[in-house]
């Protein structure tokens, strides 16, 4: 299976993620490199096999519907780079 | 070219759980930025999330409601993107394996036929939090209370083809959702909004032109609107001979159009996989069973019983039944007053419903309860009240604390039914209008209507009407007599 640059480009894109242009070839062998091993996971017989979602044979837990947590908005804003009148402030957004 | 139109509605509805789908804080709108927001709906390195049982309980809910299949086994995954009002970097949501698939409901088309529109799917996911972008100046302002929220999307296949379907497609979901009391379905608060995909093709082909979707419309005139313009949009451009980008379009309802937001990302870009937080959800029979047993009775199967029990009109078991608040103030008014259901729907829909109308507000908002309702009507009932006076009365009860006797005692608006006290008033009246009586005697009949105002005038309206006009008619035939 080969990557084309584009698709690295892309997957940068999806990924929010910055890299050098000498670093495209790179990770165009790296990425080419994975998809190699998993073509060569696909040589194995599962026909008999269910897809697997979790590794663990266990099902969820699931919790009652009850309002337990607090206000801990001060606490956790702390941790916050920025904000502002209970708000988190992030660089300017429009869609 | 002819064309046809191609919809899919995908609506997202919020569940009605006090807390998160994830995380045990609170759900309640309108809660001051950030006070309503955990660790988990934070997206803090190292917690895990916890599905709440009420939010499965719901979906399967919904499921039985629409004929659907419940899966055994469902898995949650992640959906990646970036964007600020989604601290994690991904959106829980159900991929492969969703909770309830193929299923259908009927919509009323035309008035008079009924469609089957086939839905997919229904997968529980958590909503995302809010973006401000006018807040700051240059800054947004990011409020996560509504991250994690409990959302159940409500995917359809293709099957409508018209406007009209889309809005009678949204108005029966949304009306099943609050009989099964799963979300409040406030549209106003984004409890309920769809997405539309909208596509033409040729008429006569089976094959799916290219589509757009419309995001976050949040009104049953709003789709409407927002389809008639994409249709014709799309229209002109294939008219041309041109092809119709796949994008996602945002419906502006100040200028009534449509315009693009974003090109479409495709699945993939999603990056969707199996969370690795959450294990399988593993449903059992015999909580479906349970769930099954608890199912409340339905809007058609209302319908027919208000019909069959209560004898009551068909167009009016039918408004009554459309919104579940108005019907359970009904079954509840008429608990309490037996004598004739028709005259407590005719009272509800023109008396109740014209007040609320009026003044705006839903049949919630209301003090008043069914109980006193209930004695307003056996006064109406016993004609110890005229129907104007009730009006008056209905009104005193509604913006005052005060009982139906403690109304009609102050204000003095029992009905006069003593005949003897009629008919004295009636003699005072021909006498006063010899002139009137001779015309009506000479035939014309229409100075009746004036003679019962007069009477109706001299007891300040609280004569019964039924009654002025049947004595009056009495006094006038003896005066023929004379």
């Amino acid at each position: 299976m080969t990557v084309k640059k584009s698709d690295i480009n892309h997957i940068c894109d999806l990924s929010k993620l910055r890299i050098d242009e000498n670093e495209i070839s790179t990770f165009t062998k790296q990425i080419s490199d994975i998809l190699n091993m998993i073509n060569e996971l696909e040589e194995a017989d599962t026909n008999e096999i269910k897809p697997m979602a979790h590794p663990m044979n266990m099902s969820q837990r699931l919790r009652k519907d009850e309002v337990i947590s607090n206000n801990d908005r001060d606490l956790f804003q702390e941790n916050a780079i920025d904000s502002e009148d209970g708000f988190y402030k992030v660089p300017k957004v429009i869609d | 070219m002819k064309w046809e139109t191609v919809i899919g509605l995908e609506i997202h509805v919020q569940l009605a759980c006090e807390s998160k789908i994830f995380s045990s804080s609170s759900t309640k709108y309108g809660m001051p930025q950030n006070t309503q927001a955990s660790l988990v709906d934070l997206g803090y390195p190292g917690v895990l999330p916890v599905l709440n049982h009420q939010a499965v309980v719901m979906a399967i809910k919904f499921g039985l409601a629409v004929d659907a299949e419940i899966a055994e086994k469902s898995i949650f995954a992640r959906k990646n993107y970036f964007y600020p009002d989604l601290p994690k970097g991904y959106q829980i949501s159900q991929y492969e394996l969703p909770i309830v698939f193929n299923g259908s409901i009927e919509i009323p088309i035309n008035d008079k036929s009924m469609k089957t529109i086939r839905i997919t799917r229904a997968h529980l996911e958590e909503d995302a939090g809010k973006s401000i972008h006018d807040k700051f100046d240059n800054a947004s302002a990011i409020d996560l209370n509504r991250a994690g929220t409990p959302l159940l999307e409500i995917v359809s296949e293709p099957d409508l083809s018209s406007s009209e379907e889309a809005s009678s497609y949204m108005q029966k979901i949304h009306q099943l959702v609050r009989y099964l009391k799963i979300s409040d379905g406030n549209m106003q608060e984004g409890s309920f909004r769809c997405d539309a995909n909208i596509s033409l093709r040729p008429l006569g082909s089976n094959v799916l032109g290219t589509r757009a979707e419309i995001k976050n419309i949040n009104s049953f005139k709003f789709v409407e609107k927002a389809i008639e313009f994409e249709v014709e949009r799309q229209k002109a451009i294939l008219d041309e001979g041109e092809s119709v980008t796949q994008e996602t379009r945002l419906y502006d309802s100040e200028k009534n159009e449509t315009r693009s937001m974003r090109s479409k990302e495709e699945a993939t870009d999603y990056r969707y996989f199996p969370d690795p937080d959450l294990l399988p959800i593993l449903v059992e029979k015999d909580l479906i069973k349970e769930i099954k047993k608890e199912l409340p009775e339905l809007f058609d199967q209302k319908v027919d019983r208000y019909i069959k029990q209560y004898s009551i009109r068909k167009v009016d078991a039918v408004e009554i039944a459309k919104n579940i608040d108005i019907a359970e103030f009904f079954e509840a008014l008429i608990h309490h007053f037996k004598e004739n259901y028709q005259q407590a729907a005719n009272w509800l829909l023109s008396e109740l419903m014209g007040y609320l109308n009026k003044e705006n507000i839903s049949i919630t908002d209301l003090t008043i309860t069914a109980d006193a309702s209930a004695e307003l009507l056996q006064k109406i009932h016993e004609n110890v009240v005229s129907t104007s006076m009730a009006k008056i009365i209905l009104k005193q009860l509604i913006e005052t604390n005060d009982s139906v006797d403690e109304i009609i005692e102050a204000q003095g608006l029992k009905q006069i039914s003593d005949r003897g006290q009629i008919e004295a008033i009636v003699k005072e009246v021909i006498e006063l209008f010899p002139d009137q009586r001779d015309q009506y005697l000479s035939g014309k009949e229409q100075v009746l209507g004036f003679l019962i105002g007069q009477v109706m005038k001299k007891t300040s309206g609280k004569a019964n009407p039924k009654m002025v006009n049947q004595i009056l008619l009495e006094k006038l035939k003896e005066n023929r007599r004379r």
